[in-house]
């Protein structure tokens, strides 16, 4: 999509270039990520149209979000007099004045002695005029919010936002929604339709059965000074629903039902899994109240139960292997090709990575490159015409870029710690496909500050005829995360 | 099928005339029917001091962290990488077919497999020659599956583009009949979906309103269906 005030000098005449000094910026994909307090997350605007998401969400060590979003607004109006409509936002960012213009507004505050931090976008569909934001507090409070204002047609109607929150306390598995009773929380087992209220108190909780952190779903806030005449009162939170799903890679594709009700209740068990928490709001808007008035509403998650301490200032290390043997033929690409280890639930981002080959043996280690590649396409090559003629013989290779020594040229590879090593550099040190082509990196550095999480492959080619060998027992990957 | 279509329309849709004489809502959804607007009872609303958006009154220690330098950096780095692929699909002959000679550019998106982290990259059009929503998937900038979604199914967002064909068609529907007031006014568009059972037309249908500004009231609205460049249906506030 081009800028407005680029699409107006595709049109002609005056009636319709009136129409187009809006200065919305429908391009969307604009991402960051933030370090705050506690409080780690990535955000994106992304092309799915689900308005503003955070992801990987963290407060002081405590993982507890994949990701938040906001797939839609659904309206309608009385005796469908208009719309239905189904707003999505993302796609035509308006900017923001208190933040120099931008599109994305972030900056923090201090309100009542609490620290806040604040980012939102604002977007205009049709005449909607809405900003979706996310306020989060020092000590573990994140309010999601929207307000809308503007009239498409003089009908009452109601808007409905509705959120959409990937909970992964600690990591995806062992969480459940649970509603407050008059004798404690109990948790919801299967797929399920909720009006908000059926929990006591507005009280939704969703819980790591592992370690027991749990964060509370609460009705959006009330001591916040954004003035009362614009919010929803908190009795209209009767109206509200919430909706209990398994997680399921399939289902998250953005909003893509029109003005039809949240999906995917398949009546599956979800008392001990990786679930999926939608919350619809209720805001309506008389016509008599006019275009200007401002409506909102939002829910509150509250940090609490027993977050775990900020990691140690080296972060999380974690380690992943892949033991199947690497069989290196006399020439040519080893088997498998590539031997890959998928990372999942890392958080932050990478600071340091460490590769261990298992059991390495080989009649000619001259002849043998070993590239790693990460999820993100970056490589480096670990190991490239070292050891000459030299056999090894069920050797244990580390390669760290901290190590001290790199493997001899032309002698003998005994097990050890050793920088990624790489002699006659473009001599025949080619890969097949999918390998990527060169340059290849010299320092396992360049993965750093990108995220782990994905495919990282390891290709290996015996670069001459008449030898041969293995990796017996596989590799490992050991990295560390800010 | 053009006239079948107007009629229903002219049915279905409730303007204000209609909305007096007591149709019932959309009786066919669950959990999203719509409940009649109950404000919470009538109240003044001062924002005085407030600009849009609207910021909690009594902040201190502004810290700006907005970088408009670096929006401008990612939307040209993301524009570029849009007409990379668009020209791609374009140029594949399964996709080309799928897009006809009609086809509208709409999004780019992005997916990283939770379990696996494999990623992969759909962009994403609407061809008003084929009423589909075409989907073409990319590895690494390689096209791997072209996708077509009958618009009846799926409609993807619209544009800044349709937006504007759509306001010029229904702002000359409206002088053409003596309404030189519009003219003066400024046009917006949203899609628009069936009134009954929210569900996708069967092709590209916009709602465009007309109004002063952004805070005024809507003046004039007309349904338009640009895949037949119709006036389906219009509306005259009083």
């Amino acid at each position: 999509m081009f800028p407005r005030t680029v699409r107006s000098s595709l049109l002609a005449g005056a009636l319709v270039t009136s129409a187009l000094t809006l200065p919305g910026l429908s391009l969307a994909q604009l991402s960051g990520s933030v370090d705050w307090n506690g409080w780690r997350f990535s955000y994106e605007v992304s092309g799915n149209y689900d308005g503003l998401s955070l992801k990987g969400v963290e407060f002081q060590g405590l993982s507890f979000i994949k990701k938040v979003s906001f797939p839609v607004m659904l309206v309608f109006y009385d005796n469908d007099a208009c719309g239905p409509f189904s707003d999505r936002l993302g796609g035509n960012l308006q900017p923001i004045p208190w933040a120099g213009n931008a599109t994305i507004g972030r900056r923090e505050f201090t309100l009542n002695g609490q620290q806040w931090y604040e980012i939102g976008i604002r977007d205009q569909v049709g005449t909607y005029d809405m900003y979706q934001v996310y306020y989060l507090s020092s000590d573990g409070i994140l309010d999601a919010h929207i307000y809308s204002k503007g009239l498409v047609c003089v009908v009452d109607h109601v808007h409905y936002p509705h959120w959409r929150i990937d909970f992964d306390i600690n990591d995806p598995g062992n969480d459940q929604i649970q509603l407050k009773t008059s004798t404690g929380y109990t948790t919801e087992l299967y797929e399920f339709d909720a009006n908000a209220t059926e929990a006591l108190d507005h009280g939704w909780r969703v819980r790591d059965s592992v370690t027991g952190n749990y964060v509370d779903v609460l009705p959006g806030f009330t001591d916040f000074t954004i003035p009362d005449e614009t919010t929803a009162p908190i009795t209209s939170y009767a109206n509200n629903t919430v909706f209990g799903r398994l997680f399921k890679e399939s289902e998250d594709t953005g909003w893509t039902y029109g003005a039809r009700p949240v999906p995917y209740n398949n009546g599956e068990s979800i008392g001990n899994d990786d679930i999926v928490f939608w919350y619809k709001g209720y805001l309506p808007h008389r016509a008599d109240e006019g275009s200007t008035l401002w409506h909102s509403t939002g829910l509150r998650l509250v940090v609490s139960g027993n977050p775990s301490p900020p990691p140690p200032s080296g972060g999380t290390t974690q380690t992943f292997t892949n033991t199947t043997a690497i069989s290196i033929p006399d020439h040519g690409s080893g088997s498998p090709y590539p031997s890959s280890i998928n990372v999942a639930g890392m958080p932050g981002t990478i600071s340091k990575v460490v590769v261990t080959l298992n059991g390495l043996s080989h009649t000619f280690p001259d002849d043998i490159d070993i590239l790693l590649v990460d999820p993100n396409g970056q490589s480096v090559m670990l190991m490239s015409d070292a050891g000459g003629e030299f056999g090894v013989d069920n050797v244990t290779l580390t390669f760290d870029s901290a190590a001290s020594a790199s493997l001899p040229d032309s002698g003998q590879i005994s097990s050890g710690t050793y920088l990624p090593t790489n002699y006659y550099d473009n001599e025949s040190d080619w890969f097949s496909a999918p390998a990527p082509g060169e340059p290849y990196g010299s320092s396992l550095s360049v993965f750093n500050q990108t995220s782990p999480n994905g495919s990282w492959q390891l290709f290996l080619n015996d670069d001459a005829q008449a030898d041969f060998g293995s990796i017996a027992d596989g590799w490992a990957l050991t990295i560390t995360t800010n | 099928m053009k006239r079948a279509l107007t009629i229903t329309l002219i049915i279905a849709w409730g303007f204000a005339t209609t909305a007096s004489t007591g149709l019932p809502g959309s009786q066919g959804i669950a959990s999203a029917a719509p409940t009649k607007a109950v404000a919470p009872p009538a109240h003044g609303h001062n924002h005085e001091g407030m600009t849009w958006p609207p910021q909690p009154r009594g902040i201190t220690n502004v810290v700006v962290h907005s970088s408009v330098e670096q929006e401008k950096i990612d939307r040209a780095i993301e524009g570029a990488r849009m007409d990379r692929l668009e020209r791609k699909a374009r140029t594949h002959p399964e996709a080309n077919r799928a897009l006809g000679n009609r086809s509208t550019r709409i999004t780019v998106i992005d997916r990283e497999d939770k379990t696996t982290g494999k990623k992969a990259t759909q962009i994403v059009f609407f061809s008003r020659d084929n009423n589909a929503t075409v989907e073409v998937e990319f590895d690494n900038e390689k096209i791997q599956a072209v996708r077509s979604i009958p618009a009846r199914e799926y409609q993807p967002e619209i544009t800044d583009e349709e937006i504007a064909e759509a306001a010029q068609l229904a702002r000359t529907h409206f002088l053409n009949q003596g309404l030189a007031r519009i003219a003066d006014l400024k046009a917006y568009g949203i899609l628009a979906y069936k009134p009954k059972g929210g569900g996708f037309f069967d092709t590209r249908v916009l709602y465009v309103s007309f109004q002063q500004h952004d805070d005024a009231l809507p003046e004039f609205e007309a349904l338009v269906d640009l895949t037949n460049q119709l006036i389906l249906k219009t509306r005259q506030e009083q």
